[in-house]
């Protein structure tokens, strides 16, 4: 059976609220640096969040780290040192946690040294994915299989529909792996106007070792001078439709699927969202399951 | 254009006053609300990595968000984003909030003479 999971976010009211949730899936996904604090001599040590999170390793249950600070698309010479310390930090925790995986998103978080915590676009060029193949090798030295995520971008260097051809050329190495996010791919395709059926049928959904999806929400008419509204990926709704549609139609086409994430953004989540993310976690196990039976 | 120079420019242009010509000198094309939703959206998660690092910031946010909101802006403006944890995020904005509330340095009150202007 392919496994479900969910997120863990450093959050006590979220980890209160989604207690039901949380112990229902199969697997958690942590963001290792959200369980980190910097000491004054440039050591990561654990936060308060590590010690409760790592109780939870005694169990039946795994984790997967999903990190969005390591930077995948940063060749800058500058920013080599942080992320050694990263990659040196995130070794100590799989030492603990055993991440089965271990993804990161498409893109530049820390640009030129700086911390942007939004992945940028990248140049979908030869150059930019040798850096993304170079770091997928950094983190392969951690934990054996890692991965790309596609990412959410609200402009885009080139082609949207060329992405698909990039990412493959990222993950083309053994042990890597693509992190498919269906809302990611229905927010791109939402905000630049194509068909997300043909972005997945340009993936090689071999390569596929998760899947991510989640909800979001239109962005407010007043921040754009324009009065456009954009689709943003902010982990804080209802999965769409369309999005557990895509999920149906893609799940079984991927051979090498190990597990299928509900996430959710810290902050996000009131008394009265509860219900509704307890039913989304059942209708993914049973869209998951009824993959298998098809499969 | 090479990779690194790429990012210097992007991370310039993320915290510039037009973002939009700024990426639109790498990129002409680029969609010009796109590029403001993504500055804006930097600016956003910094503006979150200072709340959850700093109580006495999000007290102040809290007393008058239209005042504190200009400052933040500022503070973004002027100060690049090294911090890549809340509580480096709230020094960063502490250091810059003492010297913004600093009297301005000794030399320059030296060089603004009223004196001598009025010779």
């Amino acid at each position: 059976m392919i496994p479900v999971g969910f997120t863990l976010q450093p959050d006590p009211q979220f980890l209160d609220l989604c207690g039901g949730i949380i112990r229902d899936a199969d697997y958690w996904e942590v963001a290792p640096e959200t369980l980190w604090r910097m000491r004054p001599d440039g050591r990561l040590e654990d936060n308060g969040y590590h010690k409760r999170f790592c109780a939870m390793t005694r169990g039946r249950r795994f984790f997967v780290a999903h990190g969005v600070g390591l930077s995948l698309g940063s060749g800058a010479a500058v920013d080599a040192r942080r992320r050694r310390a990263w990659l040196a930090r995130v070794a100590e925790d799989h030492a603990t946690f055993g991440f089965r995986w271990y993804t990161d998103h498409l893109g530049a978080s820390a640009v030129d040294g700086m911390a942007m915590t939004l992945p940028l676009p990248l140049p979908m060029t030869a150059e930019a994915a040798r850096v993304v193949r170079r770091r997928l090798t950094q983190m392969q030295r951690v934990v054996g299989h890692v991965g790309v995520e596609n990412n959410v971008a609200y402009f885009v260097v080139g082609d949207p529909l060329d992405e698909p051809r990039f990412l493959m050329d990222c993950v083309r190495a053994r042990g890597c792996h693509l992190l498919l996010d269906l809302h990611n791919v229905y927010t791109m395709a939402t905000n630049h106007g194509f068909d997300p059926a043909e972005y997945l049928r340009r993936l090689d959904l071999t390569k596929v070792i998760e899947i991510h999806i989640s909800g979001g929400s239109e962005s407010d008419p007043r921040w754009l001078p324009t009065g456009r509204v954009l689709r943003l990926d902010g982990h804080d709704g209802a999965v769409p439709e369309l999005v557990w549609r895509m999920l149906e139609a893609v799940a079984p086409r991927c051979p090498n699927l190990r597990g299928v994430t509900l996430e959710r953004m810290e902050g996000t989540v009131e008394e009265a969202d509860v219900p509704l993310l307890a039913a989304e976690m059942q209708r993914l196990r049973a869209t998951v399951q009824r993959r298998r039976r098809r499969a | 254009m090479k990779l690194a120079e790429y990012e210097r420019r992007m991370a310039a242009a993320m915290r510039a006053r037009d973002p939009v010509a700024a990426v639109r000198a790498i990129h002409p094309g680029a969609d010009a609300d796109g590029v403001r939703m993504t500055a804006l959206l930097v600016a956003r998660l910094r503006f979150e990595r200072l709340m959850r690092g700093s109580p006495e910031a999000e007290a102040s946010f809290d007393r008058d968000p239209a005042a504190f909101a200009r400052d933040f802006r500022r503070y973004h403006a002027a100060v690049p984003p090294r911090a890549f944890f809340p509580v480096d995020e709230a020094a960063l904005f502490r250091a810059w909030r003492d010297q913004e509330a600093a009297p301005p340095p000794a030399r320059s009150r030296i060089v603004a003479p009223r004196r001598s202007r009025r010779r």
